[in-house]
């Protein structure tokens, strides 16, 4: 069974191309461990598919790079003939009829889907403790939590199950679980991979992102998912060829590290921090520190704008379309309002109540607001790339929870822990986190976020990389 | 201070057509006053600022909003929503020339 925290996507093909492994074995070695499903993070296992496209491959030749790359999806993303749970009871057997765009990218590049991976309800949470289908695991430490909203996503990878999966990252559901999985999670920028066919949680947010163990890997998927698609009216018409672009020089370049990174964090990824400013400063960067006056404010215009947005996205599951139907009802509108109280979780129900009460008549104001808002963060962060190359924060403010400590904490404080993440997200910036250090107590790892301005993610990826080559994250 | 209560949840719940469980509603509730009285305070001279920058899209879906952010051409110039913006009473949206 290969360990693919060891081995790259370049070195597979080499393995298949010398012989020294099937695409079939490799495929049917997944799919056990997926059934086995030790951390739960798989909601269906897409034997019958896989298998036949493996023997395919295996019998017709390996000749391009991604022939027989095994990967798994997150089950927000739909694959006819497969469940599409969205982690939610109301979609409790659902199968999809159709392909999303970036499923018919990977099937076209000749690679095998193993499965659909736990979430977050309709990725809403970044614990991943809100899927119907129960908790997934953090491969590192079963008693943390993954991150959320793609946990199964980051669990996958991060397990060396597979060398890649997608997930969704709507205000850091890529990047956090990555950061607590210490592997590599990429949010390309707004447009840059098309939505259609991923179940919308908030349509000017939602970005299909990647899970890698290395940031050449990452950037090889990315180039294979990006493009204009006439199916998504908001994706970007321009190519980029991030993995032909992964030499960065750091002499002569600025970045900019937010001043929140070192003091509204714990103590560790502080320390961790200081130690990434040094290493940037020797390496010939220019650092400064940067106050972001509204970066704290963007979790409260995210989860403003997430709760109007779903109002809206979250009104076709009626029971009479999709999935679970309530056997409540005495009329029509009853038929509704079972059908959603029973299939949606607390969550979800939580986010609609401040969407719907934020988009009351009375509460107008408010809701141009975040409008506002937004457009001040945005403006904020094309100010400093007039001056600045990169800017950086840490993913996350501390390492992965214990599911007893999450369980424990309040949703505001909740809230702010991804303010990092929302911001770059209401801006629609390409991010990248990576492995930056750990938590020596805890023993569980830290993840450093480097973001670029709207359709720089070849730089993103380039930082990054130089980072993974140079920097010594240690080991724990 | 916001002080949703008990009928204003049980009526925004009715209105998505939603059904919630007595404890439920008592945990939204909760939870909406807590994420309201957690709102930021903008200055006045922020307001204008960002009205400034936003004033052309006010009304406009989210969406195109980020369109606007994220590509360097749009479809949609600032003059046609402009001219073809309705606001809640379904009159054009008169834009001070001053945010222009």
């Amino acid at each position: 069974m290969i360990d693919f925290r060891n081995v790259t996507i370049r070195q597979l093909h080499e393995m298949f191309r010398n012989n020294e492994v099937s695409v079939e074995e490799v495929t049917r070695d997944i799919l056990k461990v997926a059934k086995e499903n030790e951390y739960n993070a798989f909601i269906d296992v897409c034997e019958e598919d896989a298998i036949r496209k493996a023997k395919e491959l295996d019998s017709n030749g390996i000749v391009n790079l991604f022939d027989g790359i095994p990967c798994a999806i997150k089950d927000n993303m739909n694959y006819t003939g497969y469940l599409n749970t969205c982690g939610s009871k109301i979609l409790e057997n659902y199968k999809s009829v159709y392909n999303a765009t970036v499923v018919n990218k990977l099937l076209k590049a000749n690679m095998i889907i193993t499965g659909k991976l736990n979430m977050d309800e309709f990725a809403m949470g970044a614990s991943n403790t809100t899927s119907y289908y129960g908790n997934v695991l953090n491969p590192l430490n079963k008693k943390c939590i993954p991150g959320g909203s793609s946990g199964g996503s980051a669990a996958a990878v991060a397990s060396g199950l597979i060398p890649f999966s997608l997930g969704s990252d709507t205000g850091g559901s890529v990047r956090q679980p990555a950061a607590y999985c210490g592997i590599v999670g990429f949010r390309p920028t707004y447009g840059m991979v098309s939505r259609y066919g991923v179940v919308s949680l908030n349509c000017s947010l939602d970005q299909v992102g990647i899970f890698t163990n290395t940031v050449e890997d990452n950037a090889l998927v990315f180039d294979m998912l990006q493009g204009k698609d006439e199916n998504d009216t908001t994706t970007v018409d321009m190519k980029l060829n991030a993995s032909a672009n992964l030499e960065f020089s750091p002499k002569g370049k600025k970045i900019a590290i937010v001043s929140s990174a070192f003091d509204h964090v714990s103590n560790a990824v502080a320390l961790n921090m200081k130690s990434v400013t040094e290493f940037l400063r020797k390496q010939g960067v220019e650092v400064e520190i940067v106050n972001m006056k509204y970066l704290h404010d963007s979790s409260y215009v995210y989860t403003g704008l997430v709760g109007c947005e779903i109002t809206s996205n979250l009104s076709m599951f009626d029971g009479i379309r999709y999935g679970y139907r309530s056997e409540d009802y005495e009329d029509l509108d009853h038929l509704y309002a079972n059908t959603r109280g029973e299939g949606f979780g607390l969550e979800v129900k939580r986010r609609m109540m401040i969407g719907m009460e934020m988009l009351k008549n009375k509460n107008h104001q408010r809701y141009e607001e975040l409008h506002i808002y937004r457009r001040l963060i945005v403006n904020e962060f094309d100010e400093l790339f007039n001056k600045f190359d990169y800017i950086i924060t840490p993913t996350a403010p501390t390492t992965a929870y214990t599911f007893e400590e999450y369980d424990n904490m309040d949703k505001i404080d909740e809230l702010y822990e991804s303010q990092f993440m929302d911001a770059t997200a209401l801006a629609g910036l390409p991010g990248i986190s990576v492995p930056m250090g750990f938590d020596k107590e805890k023993q569980m790892p830290h993840g450093l976020q480097f973001v670029a301005n709207r359709k720089e993610d070849e730089k993103v990826f380039a930082i990054a990389k130089y980072f993974e080559d140079y920097y010594e994250v240690g080991e724990f | 201070m916001s002080n949703v209560n008990r009928d204003d949840v049980t009526n925004n719940a009715w209105a998505l057509k939603v059904s919630l469980t007595e404890s439920e509603i008592d945990y939204c509730v909760k939870e909406v006053n807590n994420f309201f009285n957690s709102r930021p305070q903008l200055d006045c001279e922020e307001v204008i600022e960002g009205c400034a920058s936003l004033q052309p899209l006010r009304y406009v879906h989210s969406e195109i909003v980020n369109v606007f952010s994220t590509r360097e051409e749009s479809l949609i110039s600032v003059d046609d929503i402009l001219e073809n913006t309705l606001d809640r009473e379904g009159n054009y949206i008169k834009v001070p020339k001053v945010l222009k």
